[in-house]
């Protein structure tokens, strides 16, 4: 299904923390969303998951996403936050197995279906092997793949991560980074929140880069993260390089910011 | 402000004993008396002269507990504060022995004239009692008269019973009954009843368990009457299971207050139980009346 | 399934044992005939207007309790949270004390659920007002303690305050509940609420499975916020409010049940919801039978058997690091 936003803007207070974003997404990539620190990538995701009001249009394939209750957006939507929040020492199957209670009536055990859903989804995160260990006893990296595998459970055209590889090593990061890809395949869209720029060249087909609150502009990696950019919004000068995989982006040292608003 | 409006008859008042304690003989009755007990205002309340009580406690007015409540409205009360009779100055207390034994202490270490009455007692001792009370406030000819009159109303009460003794249990407040050496037991006795929580072998005022209650059966349960205020505990006598008993007389029989203390009015109690028992159980005494 | 059915026998089976025991010595034969022989035989009166209301009010009330400290856990994502602890059954006390001696509604038993019910909705409003904003265990702990102080204070300050020298008296009855010498009136001002409570807590299972991941999870996971926070808010209220109401305040069972069943569940929190309901009752029925048994005329108050055996382990789950005892 298409992403359709626009004009999305979202007040808090008397601070205008989204200001009219508009951007289509066609289904099947990984849509990365970048920006400096306070930019709105989080604001935008709580938006499109409905934990916020917020004024304009976004539509997902024929559905008005401000129109409907959780119920049919956790149809839509599978959505992992940037807190990893676990909160019983639940067996990681069981754990991925929340994924399906959308799909799961009132009282109704898994069924054939939900079944093949969590055993993909763990299959998809690598994480089949730890299927009967207990959560809460995983490394963090090992807790992210978990908690990503409920989310792909859920099957929804549309999956949104709120910077899923923040305080992960450098496998893990290619390892969460693979299954999303995975999941792209598939058909599905991915939209991810990421701080590291390598990271977002590397594996996004696409990116959004947010500042202040406003679209800053929108495409392929190589166009939008270029050195203008990045000084004017990150405020760094960074070292570009490409590889036979794409983009390396090594940011080293702070622009003069005193000219800067 | 209550007090303030007091200090002027007090002063008035302390100017007066001071004079009468220079000319009066040790010996002479006590001008100005204070009670602190709901028992002993009792006693003091029936014999005491015109204005030789000062005041006595605030539980004398209140109708569930004080048989002589209406006269409790004409003395000024008190709470039973040693500060109260500090100021108020008498020269004789009288209190109980188990409630407030700092204030009791406090005051004979003031170098107060304080006389304790124990209230572990039965209709037997009550005429003792009278005397006792008769002789402090130097009442002794009315003390006199009235505890001949009530060892002759029991004596009179007594010659009436017979070997038919129905069962009857005091059932009170949260399953509280009075067992032997009470003076509801010996109220109960002296107007014919077996009292079934003495029988069973409890002894003064003790929890008694509903169950064996209903197991015992007794041809009467005494309950206490509905207050104002309502609690919990009013609920226990007022069972269902208790109502379900289909043989058994359940009433309040006793006159609110009379059991409270052994004081004469404890005499309205024996009344109106020994009526009762005529009624539910007649004896060949009752046929000549 | 089978966690449930085995903790069912048992509070079965202590149901039963419930109904031997008491201060008139039936016996087995005559316990029988009186529970189902009509008329106004003593062993008859005996069982079905004393005996059966205990039983029956000891086994709803066990059930109201642990369930209610397993749904609090799960919703709260909080071990420690229970009705007693953080201060719901102490309010509802409050709730029923304030209603009943003011003698609003004459001596009547009515007054009693009306007003705990009240005081528990109360209760309850507070603590997730507090939770919400602030999630630690610490916060939810610390608030529920003060609450607790502050409603046991008022009770005995309105008990202290009633015209009636006996009301004093029940100060203990409320702060630590008992089901001595309670009625089928009881059973019939109780069970219904208690009953529309479980089905509420019972409604609410989805949420609090979701729940596990955070509230922003569960709530992509399609679950309805402010629909789980009303089940559970109502149905906490509901049948901890009816319980304090008829046996005043009886603690700890909501939070030692909960820990001793989760491990052998799935730990989910819905699994955890009926055998710790099951179990509740096993524990509440247990404690008001070793109640007669110790101090047979007198009685001890089962609040305080709970309490002797929940505070120190209570105790002993705080001293308990954080992180494990999830």
């Amino acid at each position: 299904m298409n992403l359709h936003i626009d004009s999305l803007s979202v007040k808090l207070g008397k601070r205008q923390v989204l200001d009219a974003i508009s951007f289509d997404i066609e289904p099947g990539q990984v849509i990365g969303l970048l920006g400096p620190n306070g930019a709105g990538k989080s604001t935008l995701m709580r938006a499109l998951n409905g934990h916020i009001a917020a004024e304009g249009a976004m539509q997902l394939g024929e559905h008005d996403l401000a129109a409907i209750g959780p119920a049919q957006r956790a149809h839509l939507i599978a959505y992992l936050p940037q807190q990893r929040t676990i909160g019983w020492r639940l067996s990681v199957r069981d754990l991925v197995a929340l994924g399906r209670l959308p799909w799961r009536g009132f009282g109704q055990r898994p069924n054939a279906r939900d079944e093949t859903a969590i055993a993909r989804a763990m299959a998809m995160a690598d994480i089949a092997p730890l299927a009967r260990r207990v959560a809460t006893e995983l490394s963090g990296g090992e807790q992210a793949r978990v908690l990503m595998a409920r989310a792909i459970a859920q099957e929804t055209p549309l999956l949104i991560a709120d910077e899923p590889a923040s305080g992960l090593d450098a496998a893990h990061q290619i390892m969460l980074m693979q299954s999303l890809k995975r999941l792209a395949a598939e058909g599905r869209t991915v939209l991810v929140s990421l701080h590291d720029l390598t990271l977002a060249a590397r594996w996004c087909d696409e990116v959004i880069l947010l500042n202040e609150g406003k679209l800053a502009a929108l495409g392929k990696p190589e166009a939008v993260l270029s050195q203008e950019n990045l000084a004017r919004i990150y405020g760094v000068t960074a070292h570009r390089a490409h590889d036979e995989n794409g983009l390396i982006i090594a940011p080293v040292g702070l622009t003069d910011t005193s000219s800067s608003g | 402000m209550l007090r303030s409006r007091r200090s002027l008859p007090r002063l008035s008042g302390l100017a007066f004993l001071a004079g009468a304690l220079l000319v009066a003989p040790v010996s002479a009755a006590p001008k100005r008396v204070m009670s602190l007990n709901l028992c002993t205002d009792q006693l003091a309340m029936t014999l005491a002269g015109p204005d030789q009580l000062v005041s006595v406690s605030f539980l004398s007015r209140e109708p569930s507990l004080s048989m002589l409540h209406e006269e409790a409205q004409a003395y000024p009360v008190n709470r039973g504060l040693a500060e109260e009779v500090f100021l108020e100055k008498p020269d004789l207390v009288v209190t109980g022995t188990y409630a407030l034994h700092n204030t009791t202490a406090l005051l004979k270490r003031l170098d107060f004239h304080v006389e304790e009455f124990s209230f572990a007692q039965t209709l037997e001792t009550i005429p003792g009692e009278i005397r006792r009370m008769g002789a402090l406030l130097g009442q002794e000819e009315k003390a006199e008269r009235i505890a001949g009159d009530f060892t002759g109303e029991l004596e009179a009460i007594a010659a009436r019973q017979c070997d038919r003794r129905p069962t009857m249990i005091a059932y009170d407040q949260n399953g509280i009954a009075p067992g032997s050496s009470t003076l509801a037991d010996s109220v109960m006795r002296a107007a014919g009843f077996a009292n079934l929580a003495a029988d069973l072998g409890v002894v003064g005022m003790a929890p008694f368990p509903l169950e064996q209650v209903i197991a015992a059966r007794p041809d009467v349960i005494s309950i206490s009457r509905k207050q104002d205020a309502p609690t919990l505990g009013e609920h226990v006598p007022r069972h269902p299971a208790i109502a379900a008993l289909p043989e058994t007389r359940i009433g309040a029989f006793v006159p609110e207050g009379s059991l409270s203390c052994g004081a004469p009015g404890v005499m309205e109690a024996v009344r109106a139980l020994a009526a009762l028992r005529a009624e539910i159980a007649p004896c060949p005494q009752d046929a000549t009346q | 399934m089978k966690l449930s059915a085995s903790l069912a026998l048992l509070a079965l089976a202590l149901f039963v044992v419930s109904l031997l025991v008491g201060p008139a010595e039936l016996g087995l034969g005559n316990s029988i005939t009186g529970l189902f022989a009509g008329g106004g035989e003593a062993a008859a009166i005996i069982m079905r207007e004393i005996r059966l209301p205990r039983a029956l009010l000891g086994l709803a009330i066990g059930i109201s309790l642990g369930l209610s400290g397993a749904v609090l856990q799960g919703f709260l994502r909080n071990p420690l949270a229970e009705p007693g602890v953080i201060g719901v059954s102490s309010m509802a006390a409050l709730g029923a004390v304030v209603v009943f001696y003011s003698g609003l509604a004459g001596s009547s038993l009515y007054a009693l659920p009306a007003g705990a019910l009240i005081g528990a909705l109360i209760a309850v409003l507070i603590l997730l007002a507090i939770a919400a904003r602030q999630g630690s265990t610490l916060t939810l702990i610390l608030a529920g303690v003060a609450l607790s102080s502050l409603a046991a204070a008022l009770t005995s300050l309105v008990l202290n305050l009633s015209p009636n020298p006996f009301a004093a008296y029940e100060i203990i009855f409320w702060l630590l509940g008992s089901l001595k010498d309670r009625s089928m009136e009881h059973v019939a001002l109780a069970l219904p609420l208690m009953a529309c409570g479980w089905l509420l807590i019972a409604l609410s299972t989805r949420a609090i499975d979701a729940l596990s991941l955070g509230e922003e999870a569960a709530s992509s996971l399609g679950i309805h916020m402010g629909r789980a926070r009303f089940l559970i808010v109502a149905g906490v209220a509901l049948s901890v409010g009816a319980a304090t109401a008829v046996a005043g305040t009886i603690g700890f069972i909501g939070l030692v049940v909960p820990h001793l069943i989760r491990p052998l569940t799935s730990r989910l929190p819905s699994s955890l919801l009926l055998p710790a309901g099951l179990g509740g009752a096993a524990l509440l029925l247990a404690a008001d039978i070793a109640a007669r048994i110790v101090l047979p005329a007198g009685e001890l108050n089962v609040g305080v058997l709970t309490a002797l055996i929940g505070a120190p382990f209570f105790l002993w789950l705080v001293v308990r690091a954080r992180r494990e005892m999830l």
